[in-house]
C-alpha cells in the first residue's frame, strides 16, 4: 500500500454563474490521501467539502463586491470565510499564490498577531509576499 | 486578467452590474483587471493603493481625516487634501484635471469617483476590476440591485495639472516606506 501520497487533482468548476475572471476559476479539489493495494483512491471528504465551501463563498463574495470601491468587506460570504478560521487558510494560500487579493484581510483577521506590517504603508503586492512567507513557514499548508 | 474584452463587457453590462451600459455608445473596456487600486485612487492618480477607510493592507486614507464615516463630505475633504477644489461644471479646462464624485441614493454615502474626459464622457476604474470609458450621468446606476449601484454624481472637483506631481510624490514616498519596511522585515 502506498502511503502518504497526497496531491490536488483538477476537477469540475463549482457553481454555475458567469465569471469572466481567469483567476476565479476556483475548482473543487479532492485530496487523494492514499491509494490502497488495489489501486482504489481514498478521498478526504472533509477536504472536498471545505474546498467546495470556500470556492463558493469566494466567488459569491467577489461577484457581490468586486465592482465596489467601498465596504467590500461588509459581506456575509467574506465573513463566512473568516469565521471558518484556519480551515480557510490552505485555500486562501492557493489564491495568494495566483496574485494579489483582498483575501489578505481575511488572514489579518484570522491571525491578528502575525500581521507585523504597517497597514497604511504596505502595498497589496508586498503584503501578499509577506503572507506567502508566513504561511509557507507553517506546517499545515 | 480578463479572458477577453467581450466577456468583460458582457459581465459589466449584465443585470447584476450596470445594465444601462448596454445602450451606452461610449462604453468601452480600456484596461486589464487590476486589484491593486480602486476608483478613488484612479481619480486621484495614486495607482499604487486602494483609497478608502478600511484598515487593511494596501488600503489608505488621508491620515488627517475622520476614518470612520464614508460621508459625501468625507470624500470631498479627501480630494481637497490632494489639492482638488470644488467646481460647478464638467466642461474640460486645459490646465485642470476634473473628477466626478458619486453617492448612493439610499445610504447617501460616497460610492465612486470618475475622471472627466469631456462633458459627455467619463473614465472610471470599477472597484478591483477594469477601467472603462462611459457616458456621463447615471449609466452606473442599477435601480434593481442597489447594493452594487454607484448612484449619481453629487460633486465635480478639479485640480491644476501641476499637482499631478503631488500625487507622484506621494507614490514615491510610499515606495521608499515600503522598501524600509522590507528591510526591517528581513532583520
Amino acid at each position: 500500500m502506498k502511503k502518504g501520497l497526497s496531491f490536488f487533482s483538477k476537477s469540475t468548476q463549482s457553481g454555475s454563474y458567469f465569471t469572466p475572471f481567469e483567476d476565479t476559476d476556483v475548482s473543487l479539489s479532492l485530496r487523494v490521501s492514499a491509494i490502497d493495494s488495489e489501486g482504489v483512491e481514498k478521498v478526504d471528504v472533509n477536504d472536498a467539502i471545505n474546498s467546495y465551501t470556500f470556492a463558493s463563498d469566494y466567488q459569491l463574495w467577489r461577484q457581490e463586491t468586486d465592482m465596489l470601491s467601498v465596504n467590500n468587506f461588509d459581506n456575509k460570504y467574506f465573513n463566512a470565510i473568516v469565521a471558518r478560521g484556519e480551515e480557510s487558510v490552505p485555500y486562501i494560500y492557493e489564491q495568494l499564490k495566483k496574485g494579489p487579493t483582498h483575501l489578505i484581510h481575511a488572514l489579518e483577521l484570522i491571525y491578528p498577531d502575525k500581521c507585523d506590517y504597517n497597514k497604511e504603508i504596505i502595498t497589496l503586492k508586498r503584503a501578499r509576499k509577506r503572507w506567502l512567507r508566513i504561511l509557507e513557514k507553517q506546517k499545515n499548508i | 486578467m480578463v479572458k477577453d474584452i467581450g466577456e468583460a463587457k458582457k459581465y459589466l453590462s449584465s443585470d447584476w452590474c450596470f445594465p444601462r451600459l448596454r445602450s451606452d455608445k461610449k462604453f468601452e473596456v480600456t484596461s486589464k483587471r487590476n486589484v491593486n487600486f480602486n476608483c478613488i485612487a484612479w481619480a486621484m492618480r495614486l495607482c499604487d493603493r486602494w483609497v478608502d477607510t478600511q484598515d487593511t493592507a494596501g488600503h489608505w486614507w488621508p491620515v488627517q481625516l475622520d476614518a470612520i464615516s464614508p460621508t459625501q463630505n468625507g470624500l470631498i475633504t479627501a480630494f481637497e487634501s490632494l489639492k482638488f477644489v470644488k467646481c460647478d461644471n464638467s466642461e474640460p479646462e486645459f490646465f485642470y484635471d476634473k473628477v466626478a464624485l458619486y453617492y448612493h441614493p439610499i445610504t447617501k454615502g460616497w460610492t465612486h469617483a470618475a475622471r472627466i474626459i469631456s462633458v459627455t464622457e467619463y473614465h472610471s476604474k470599477l472597484g478591483g476590476l477594469w477601467d472603462i470609458h462611459h457616458s456621463n450621468g447615471s449609466v452606473l446606476h442599477n435601480p434593481k440591485y442597489l447594493n452594487v449601484t454607484y448612484g449619481s454624481v453629487y460633486q465635480i472637483m478639479k485640480r491644476h495639472k501641476m499637482y499631478r506631481f503631488y500625487s507622484l510624490w506621494l507614490i514615491i514616498v510610499r515606495l521608499f516606506q515600503n522598501i524600509k519596511e522590507d528591510i526591517y522585515g528581513l532583520l
